[in-house]
């Protein structure tokens, strides 16, 4: 099992990676993050998508397929976004946000990757 | 809302934030001494009454801001089990208090709201007053 600091890190040596955070969707607020620069605020970046997951989750209600969100993929001209949702532990709702160049990351490493980053974070 | 209204563009902003952050019940601009200026609330808690539970809140967090030598009032935020009370500081004669329901995101508010305080301290031309005044 990791910590919140070591998962980050971690996430952060993922092949393209520009920044990283762990985020509660049922506030918005980060409970970590790492990476971005000054071209990304990776706290603006988890509000915002914290609305798009929220979006899915009502989609799905709506929908009434009785299954869960495993990951979201963005893809930008020039970026991905992977978004992996924490297995629900107890009440709390977590994700994790990463941003990737696109012409330098693999997308199946690391989307592999963030799941076993994820499988192995304890909040 | 009257076309006459000088204080249109203030309620514009206020139901900006209202329809960009999903969970926001409504806002209310009071100044510091707990007297409502204008709000933009349809529903819910008496728009007076939040006028002075912002007016507490900030009494207390500018306690707490002299006390711990961290300068003036900002933000502060109360987070119940059913929802939010946020209260941000509009120059520092006014406050914009914002109510959020449980399923507030608070941290894509505090994005929105920081400018729009900005804007609002720059619309209702507070003044502001020299410092040491309320020390």
């Amino acid at each position: 099992m990791a910590n919140i600091e070591t998962s980050l890190k971690e996430a952060m040596t993922i092949e393209g990676a520009i920044g990283v955070a762990l985020v509660d969707y049922t506030s918005g607020l980060t409970l970590g993050v790492m990476g971005g620069g000054l071209n990304m605020d990776m706290n603006v970046a988890a509000a915002g998508n914290t609305d798009v997951i929220r979006a899915k989750v009502r989609t799905l209600e709506m929908l009434g397929l009785g299954d869960t969100i495993e990951d979201i993929l963005i893809t930008l001209d020039s970026q991905y976004h992977l978004i992996r949702l924490l297995k629900a532990r107890g009440n709390e709702a977590f994700f994790l946000y990463l941003a990737l160049n696109k012409s330098r990351a693999n997308l199946g490493l690391a989307r592999h990757q963030l799941r076993k980053i994820e499988s192995e974070l304890e909040v | 809302m009257q076309p006459s209204d000088p204080y249109q563009a203030v309620r514009a902003e206020l139901a900006a934030l209202r329809h960009q952050v999903t969970g926001v019940r409504g806002c209310v601009i009071a100044g510091v001494d707990g007297l409502l200026v204008l709000h933009d609330t349809v529903s819910g808690p008496e728009p007076h009454d939040i006028a002075a539970l912002a007016a507490g809140a900030h009494g207390i967090s500018r306690t707490c801001g002299a006390a711990l030598q961290q300068g003036t009032f900002q933000e502060v935020t109360i987070r119940n089990q059913g929802g939010y009370l946020s209260v941000y500081a509009v120059g520092e004669l006014a406050l914009l208090a914002v109510i959020g329901d449980s399923g507030l995101n608070i941290a894509r508010l505090h994005l929105e709201a920081r400018p729009v305080t900005a804007r609002l301290a720059d619309l209702l031309r507070i003044q502001t007053v020299k410092s040491g005044y309320f020390d």
